[in-house]
């Protein structure tokens, strides 16, 4: 028996199951927050709700028959849709928690424009270079138009952001500053995993790596969309608390 | 700069290193030692919205 191919599809269980028990969470535990926080639970819902339904649409792809076979079918076109819909949302979160959604809306469609394009052309560089649909220069163009997007969204998390909570002075700003050192941490160093994991199978295919990404990426889902939401959904269960001050 | 800080990356270079390097029980302890990462991270960060003093 293939012992990566059995991890991999128990990870992915792992992941799935994960993602339903946070979508409970964030409903369950929606009473914690004050009218004007409501719609982060329900981001927050989204987010792991959405990837719940995409989840059991792989769950095919991850069975120990496919898995353990010599040519794995992956699930690139499913993993692609829910980091299309989950992401965008993810990256809104902090825009709704902080009121920059109405104040920077320049800022919230660049960051959203920055994340559809980083996913499209990651796509592109993905299944041109595995189905060999065009040249291999295409798809490292891709791939680099791909991680430029990418260091732009770091960029707005990391510096852009943490700047102009520091120019708007409220009561939350404190708590606001400590959310996004996180998700400035979980925007680059977890969301790294993706161009690191095409980006080495684009030198090595073999079946082996092409399986622990996989199961790299299940833990990745896991732990970037359910840490996201769940530090968001934390922050705004502390603003609440500040309101009533 | 404390252990907190280097977990994040700890856990992109442990991914990292899993998927690069031949595989062999030693990617099974990267990978563990990765999920572990991830854990104690989200785990460290949660509690920093705390205020145990006010809400005494």
């Amino acid at each position: 028996m293939n012992i990566l191919a059995l991890t991999t599809s128990y990870t992915f269980e792992f992941t799935f199951i994960s993602m339903i028990a946070a979508s409970f969470y964030f409903l369950l535990e929606r009473h914690k927050l004050s009218s004007k926080y409501k719609s982060i639970s329900s981001l927050a819902f989204l987010t792991t709700a959405l990837a719940v339904i995409e989840y059991y649409q792989m769950h095919d792809f991850f069975d120990l028959k496919n898995l353990s076979s010599p040519t794995v079918n992956y699930p690139t076109e499913f993993r692609y849709i829910t980091w299309l819909i989950a992401t965008p949302l993810m990256l809104y979160i902090f825009f709704v928690l902080s009121g920059f959604y109405k104040s920077h809306k320049k800022t919230v469609m660049t960051t959203l424009s920055l994340n559809f394009a980083m996913i499209v052309t990651g796509y592109f560089a993905e299944t041109t270079y595995s189905n060999k649909l065009m040249s291999f220069n295409f798809s490292i163009a891709m791939f680099a138009i791909g991680f430029v997007c990418w260091l732009g969204i770091v960029y707005i998390y990391t510096k852009y952001l943490p700047e102009q909570l520091e120019l708007t002075p409220s009561k939350n700003q404190k708590d606001l500053g400590k959310c996004l050192n996180i998700l400035g941490k979980l925007v680059v160093f977890g969301w790294a995993l993706y161009p690191a994991g095409l980006f080495i199978t684009f030198f090595d295919p073999s079946v082996d790596t092409a399986l622990t990404r996989e199961l790299i990426y299940n833990f990745g889902d896991l732990f970037n969309k359910i840490g996201f939401s769940l530090i968001c959904f934390l922050c705004a269960v502390k603003l609440t608390k500040n309101e009533a001050i | 700069m404390n252990l907190k800080t280097y977990l994040p990356i700890g856990f992109l270079a442990l991914a990292i290193a899993a998927i690069i390097l031949p595989k062999d029980i030693f990617t099974a302890v990267l990978i563990f030692l990765m999920i572990l990462s991830g854990v104690i991270t989200i785990y460290s960060n949660i509690d920093v919205f705390d205020d145990d003093e006010r809400d005494q």
